[in-house]
């Protein structure tokens, strides 16, 4: 497709005029109420209580102090002012609204920034601000009705129609090469959802861990740890009900570059002595934060380059894991696009590259059984791509005993078979063996947020009373199983920024169920590849994983004695969707003719993704 | 084919070294030990003038202790937690760690040898500081530990976690796994047959 000249033409025309219109929609659509009132001006005050004038500055004497401003025009789009203080502190707006009833919206302020912007976007006469702080400062306070073109909207608004485009006009193309239709969409989706998101932490579940693992990968006593990520780590400071406006985020990251600037030198004690090998999947991360270091970016541009790191190593294993497969293209396709696969790959968190090696694993295994006799590479691909996922997470080691179900016929002899059979058990051995080597080595002990945890008393547990905890087993995956193999964080999972999507999550979560289903049902698997019996060691295989992720979580993060398993989460799950639907989906007679991929293969997935971050982009604060 | 063969061999022959010179001269492994969290909770805030005193016994010898140390998610700029040891002679060793420089409920390690079955006493003090610390706590009764906060005793103690080393093998873990890929890719490239069909 690109090789044409002509193609190349159109996409780079497209693309200006997208750019030409998301501008024109910007200013005619979002910012047409500031056309013919575009200003910034000083606020008049009117009325002043508890609080006194000191050197050009407003302060607070109580924290009942207030100011009350005539707003001209009657219009006021945004609330501005520079303030000093000791801590964080609160304060609300009241004003009357069209129905003259009073209206009140509570407002946080932190103390990293020194300027608030507080939009509103309505028709007063007058606003009176309360403070509920004393010895606060307040200056310079202004309402601005000028014009702000939001970057985010514009950049969305410049991929929808520029991929839109693209997808509609060479849509043959894409039908047949569901793999660079996936690099399209996941490629320009997932730039944009890092872009969107907010440049913090506690987005997505354990991320502040895993920011700080990523950044001192290497290290092994100390490393150095700037305080702009210890900034990002206190929850506290960096709450996003802190900043709720994009000028107020703006200055908050140029605040974080400043600091990080004057305190990279600072160094933390990390005394991680246990191997490395658990800790390979963040390699991505590293990379991005290394290359930011070497270049002296900034630090939210690191922030950003290590996650679009991630986010490429997602796309190219699961690019090829969709690339090798024949008739599982569809079904790959689909999980790959999912929302919490997706968002996931593009925030701090390693569940998607090991959810997508996995599916490379899957979809390799699927493929070696349907060749005569087996391609070394796949064959090795397949051990790396389990041996990637299981270093970090050795329960998912079970994948690789699949391997020894391929029919020794297809390997050149018999013995070379049975060698490499006997190799991979040996292989598997060494993964399962990370699950006690912490025990030997002496670093295991529970994990304390989970609470009170005891994993040597819960083993104790578990060979003394082994019924107690077959029941507690049966009665967990009653109550969540079904939930956690198809429920809305394994398809829709977007961790912490749920409350953006949650007016459409009914909607996304049925929309891409019932895509998954139809992307699979309409997938023609062969009869003779997709025997009975291939069925079976999948269902087992999958049992097995289970019994693995929900025993370890039992160990470690639940309290002893507890009736249930505290700490299983969907994500750990989403790799499932392919064996289970390979379990549940019927199977055929080996169809000669090629299939048609349907059209809206190409764009409902796509749409999905776009919907979910016009969400992120309207009702996250401050995005 | 038979140059990448020839070079598994010599890869295969380097990890084979490898092994041998762990199994002979091992390296140090540091692990730890931490104590058991029951009732995870934190002793008061910690404010300057302010002394932390815990008492406890060795269970082997350790090389570092760790301080579990909380600052409530404020940063904090300036100020320095002075940290003093003493063993059961009277000797001590102080540390002024910089308060800049730890991260909420984190450990903070200091290095020191710890003799096995010898009591020994922490004294922790804090000084100018604008923000509070505090340390973490369990109610796991442990022999010879003794926690008091201003003079007065607690139930509780700091949730302290010790370094020791021992000799380290896993090098040898890391070298059978490239052996074992190793070995699959040699006999998947291997043209010569061993056996009739």
């Amino acid at each position: 497709m690109l090789k044409n000249k002509k193609n190349i033409k159109f996409i780079i025309v497209t693309f200006l005029l997208a750019i030409l219109c998301s501008f024109l929609i910007e200013i005619i659509v979002w910012n047409k109420s500031l056309l013919t009132k575009n200003k910034t001006y000083n606020a008049k005050i009117v009325e002043l209580h508890d609080i006194e004038k000191k050197e050009g500055w407003y302060k607070t004497t109580t924290d009942e102090a207030y100011i009350i401003l005539e707003i001209q025009d009657g219009y006021i789009d945004k609330l501005q002012f520079k303030y000093k203080a000791e801590k964080n502190f609160d304060w609300i707006m009241y004003y009357k609204n069209n129905n003259n009833e009073t209206q009140k919206i509570i407002q946080k302020s932190s103390i990293l920034i020194n300027e608030a912007t507080r939009k509103l976007n309505t028709k007063i006469k007058t606003l009176k601000i309360e403070f509920k702080s004393s010895d606060i400062k307040i200056q310079n306070i202004r309402i601005k009705n000028s014009i702000t073109l939001n970057s985010s909207r514009l950049l969305f608004m410049v991929i929808l129609i520029t991929t839109l485009i693209i997808l509609i006009k060479f849509r043959d193309y894409f039908r047949k090469n569901l793999e660079k239709t996936f690099l399209v969409i996941a490629g320009t989706t997932g730039l944009l959802l890092i872009i969107v998101s907010p440049k913090m932490v506690y987005t997505a579940w354990d991320d502040q861990i895993h920011l700080k693992r990523a950044y001192t990968l290497f290290s092994t006593k100390e490393s150095n740890f700037s305080q702009a990520l210890q900034i990002l780590e206190s929850k506290i400071e960096v709450s996003s009900d802190n900043f709720q406006t994009r000028e107020e985020q703006q200055t908050f990251y140029k605040e974080l570059n400043k600091i990080h600037r004057q305190t990279r030198d600072y160094k933390i004690q990390i005394n991680n002595y246990s191997p490395k090998y658990n800790q390979i999947v963040y390699l991505p991360f590293f990379i991005g934060f290394r290359i930011a270091d070497i270049l002296d970016l900034n630090f939210t541009t690191g922030f950003i380059l290590a996650k679009l790191f991630n986010l490429i190593c997602y796309i190219i294993i699961m690019y090829y894991a969709i690339k090798i497969a024949t008739s599982l293209k569809k079904i790959i396709f689909v999980i790959a696009l999912l929302v919490s696969n997706l968002f996931l790959a593009t925030q701090f968190s390693y569940d998607p590259t090991i959810t997508a090696s996995l599916i490379l694993a899957l979809s390799l295994f699927i493929k070696m059984l349907e060749q005569k006799e087996i391609n070394n590479k796949y064959l090795i691909a397949f051990i790396l791509a389990v041996i990637w996922a299981s270093l970090p997470k050795a329960v998912y080691c079970p994948v690789l005993l699949l391997a020894l179900f391929i029919p020794n016929n297809k390997f050149k002899t018999k013995k070379q078979a049975l060698i490499i059979k006997g190799l991979i058990l040996f292989i598997t051995l060494l993964l399962v063996s990370t699950f006690i080597l912490p025990f030997f080595l002496g670093s295991v002990g529970g994990d304390s947020r989970g609470g009170n945890t005891n994993a040597s008393a819960q083993l104790s547990l578990i060979l003394h009373n082994p019924f107690r905890y077959c029941k507690t087993l049966i009665k967990f995956f009653i109550i969540y199983g079904p939930e956690q193999f198809f429920g809305k964080n394994t398809l829709v999972g977007v961790a912490y920024l749920y409350p953006y999507i949650e007016m459409g999550i009914d909607f996304i979560y049925i929309g891409s169920f019932i895509f998954l289903m139809y992307a699979s049902f309409t997938s023609k698997m062969d009869k003779e590849i997709l025997t009975n019996k291939i069925k079976f060691i999948l269902f087992i295989m999958l049992v097995g994983i289970w019994l693995l992720v929900v025993t370890a979580m039992y160990l470690s993060f639940t309290e002893v004695g507890l009736n249930t398993i505290n700490g299983v989460q969907s994500r750990y799950f989403i790799f499932a969707l392919l064996p289970i639907l390979l379990i549940l989906l019927p199977t055929t007679n080996k169809n000669k003719e090629k299939e048609k991929n349907p059209l809206p293969l190409i764009f409902i997935p796509f749409l999905i993704l776009m919907f979910v971050i016009l969400l992120f982009i309207f009702k996250g604060k401050g995005i | 084919m038979k140059v990448r063969y020839k070079i598994c061999i010599i890869i295969l022959f380097i990890l084979s070294i490898i092994i041998l010179y762990t199994l002979l001269f091992p390296s140090k492994q540091f692990s730890s030990y931490t104590y058991e969290t029951i009732n995870k909770s934190t002793i008061d805030e910690i404010r300057n003038k302010d002394l932390v005193e815990q008492s406890f016994q060795a269970e082997d010898n350790y090389i570092t202790v760790g301080l579990p140390i909380a600052n409530y998610g404020q940063i904090i700029k300036k100020g320095k937690i002075i940290v003093t040891i003493t063993d059961e002679q009277g000797k001590k060793k102080k540390y002024n760690i910089k308060a800049t420089n730890i991260i909420d409920n984190e450990y903070y390690y200091l290095n020191y040898r710890f003799k096995k079955n010898k009591n020994y006493k922490i004294t922790i003090q804090v000084k100018d500081l604008k923000s509070p610390i505090t340390f973490l706590t369990t109610e796991k009764e442990i022999k010879g530990t003794n926690l008091r906060v201003n003079k007065k005793e607690r139930k509780e103690n700091i949730i302290l976690s010790f370094m020791y080393s021992k000799k380290n093998y896993f090098n040898i873990w890391y070298c059978l796994f490239i052996i074992s890929i190793l070995l699959c890719y040699m006999t998947l490239i291997k043209e010569k047959d061993y056996v009739k069909k």
